[in-house]
């Protein structure tokens, strides 16, 4: 009788027991990883650019625009414009590429706080030389015309969008004072067809493409979503100031500091 | 027409007799947790390769946050039964052209038609099978941090008589992720297989030992949603199939011992039609 007892109390505590990790543990797989997660840590929501500079392998300086958006804490929109020669202006308009991604966890470490994406979705838009929206730019709205922006999203979307649809990619804040330090999810900075390994006949298509549309040769550095070498110093030097938007003004290069 | 009690019971046995949910050797949706018939007879043991009769069980795992913090579980059982194939190497010549098949070196099931696939990321396969049998991995890649991380494994084993088990638990991967935020993100799920070997040609389409209307993985499963605080919900879906909006199951499917039969009606603006599809051994 004692020993019936002891057996009862014994399988009541280990069912509870059971009980107990079955409903803890099966929340424990998705809050242990903090690449999801629903920690709200990031809240200075608005837009903030910066310019990126680098040398090519012929030694030439490059220069770029990025824009950073996180307007909630469910996306995180990056932009990133061409490379210019020497010094980012906007002279001439630009393309930009602009990346949409949704976050899915957020998690901090000592003073740097990281976001996780996933789920890219390319798409390119053109910023105006000077700023100058109008129809009068005709240089803008000849390289805002279809069909070359469409191609040029559809070939952004092919290029970046697949290899990215199953990964996450970390972007890394450190805030300074008033603005953001953070890493780029481009740590290359060169669109290289050439390393990846297509056939010289598709080169030869590719090069003929990128002419007619006047984007840079296949040669030149293109901001590209890969792994890379860190760039600490890079990102201090180049933090993100806060931009004003408007509603004709989404991504404001023109109000980005040049150095 | 008066009906004496007797012929009643008498019509009625036969009417049940008629009806195929009266047939007790069929597999419905309801009763997909019978046994699999044995392996077919006159199929190579010794061999991987060929068509397999597969059923599955699965236990997936879907929460849905809402934006102040109240987290929801959402719970899938299936239980299914589905055709897959193992194919053998293909021995190519200096052009590239097929020549023959190595069957001593056996490809993969393909599992693509099981009911969370997609939401797992894409196995990767090994090089081979390890002797009788062999593992799969599924993982995610992070460029930034140049690491990936694992997220589940299946462990396929053939015991060498014309049966296969397989086991696989998954955890959350980006390809199940659809939101923050009042979205239902797959964080989960553990797969049990049991399979027999029914052909040593390794087609559905092109088989000298049945006639069929099938490319690759079909069959059909049931399945329970259960969410918090709701009664659960039972459907029966096919597998290895994508109705349209227009279409709709107008005979249940069935199995058979090893034949498979499903009706689908399609809905036309003034007439509707009816296509069986079937895999009949012959």
């Amino acid at each position: 009788m004692r020993t019936t007892k002891k057996f009862y109390a014994a399988t009541a505590f280990s069912t509870l027991l059971f009980l107990i990790c079955l409903s803890g543990c099966s929340k424990k797989d998705s809050d242990s990883n903090p690449d999801f997660n629903q920690d709200v840590l990031f809240t200075d929501y608005g837009t903030y650019g910066r310019t990126i500079y680098f040398t090519d392998n012929e030694d030439q300086r490059w220069c770029y625009y990025d824009i950073l958006s996180i307007n909630d804490s469910s996306q995180l929109t990056l932009v990133i414009s061409e490379p210019i020669l020497d010094e980012c202006n906007i002279d001439t308009s630009i393309y930009l590429s602009i990346l949409e991604t949704t976050i899915t966890g957020e998690s901090k470490s000592k003073e740097k706080l990281k976001i996780s994406t996933i789920k890219p979705y390319f798409y390119n838009s053109v910023f105006p030389s000077n700023g100058d929206f109008s129809d009068a730019n005709e240089e803008y709205q000849s390289k805002l015309a279809p069909p070359t922006l469409q191609i040029i999203n559809s070939m952004s979307n092919s290029i970046f969008g697949s290899s990215l649809n199953s990964a996450i990619v970390d972007f890394t804040l450190k805030q300074d004072s008033a603005s953001y330090i953070a890493n780029i999810i481009s740590p290359s900075d060169y669109f290289s067809l050439r390393d990846r390994s297509y056939p010289e006949s598709v080169l030869e298509l590719f090069s003929i493409f990128f002419l007619l549309v006047d984007l840079p040769p296949l040669d030149q550095p293109y901001p590209i979503v890969a792994a890379g070498d860190t760039r600490d110093a890079l990102y201090s030097a180049h933090p993100y100031q806060k931009l004003i938007i408007s509603d004709d003004n989404l991504y404001p290069i023109d109000q980005i500091t040049i150095d | 027409m008066k009906i004496t009690l007797p012929a009643a019971a008498i019509l009625s046995a036969l009417l049940l007799q008629l009806s195929p949910s009266a047939q007790a050797d069929y597999v419905y949706a309801d009763n997909l947790s019978t046994e699999l018939p044995p392996p077919r007879d006159g199929v190579d043991t010794s061999l991987y390769t060929g068509v397999w009769l597969l059923k599955f069980n699965d236990v997936g795992t879907y929460e849905r946050y809402s934006t102040d913090g109240k987290r929801t579980e959402l719970e899938v059982k299936t239980t299914g039964w589905v055709y897959d194939r193992i194919s053998p190497t293909d021995v190519e010549d200096d052009s590239g052209n097929v020549i023959s098949e190595d069957h001593s070196k056996p490809k993969y099931l393909s599992l693509y038609c099981l009911p969370f696939d997609h939401l797992d990321g894409t196995a990767t396969e090994p090089e081979s099978w390890d002797g009788n049998q062999y593992t799969t991995t599924n993982q995610y890649y992070k460029p930034i941090a140049k690491e990936s991380k694992a997220t589940g494994s299946l462990t396929v084993i053939a015991k060498g008589d014309g049966t296969l088990t397989a086991k696989g638990e998954y955890s959350q991967h980006p390809a199940g992720f659809t939101g923050r935020y009042n979205a239902d993100n797959f964080i989960g799920h553990r797969l049990t297989i049991e399979g027999v070997k029914i052909s040593d040609t390794a087609s559905l389409r092109d088989n000298p030992d049945f006639d069929s209307d099938f490319y690759s993985c079909a069959g059909f499963m049931q399945k329970e949603t259960s969410e918090e605080g709701n009664l659960p919900t039972i459907s029966t879906e096919l597998l290895g199939f994508s109705l349209r909006d227009n279409q709709s199951i107008s005979v249940a499917p069935y199995f058979d011992n090893y034949d498979f039969q499903v009706t689908i009606k399609t809905q036309g603006l003034t007439s509707s039609s009816e296509n069986t599809s079937s895999l009949i051994f012959k």
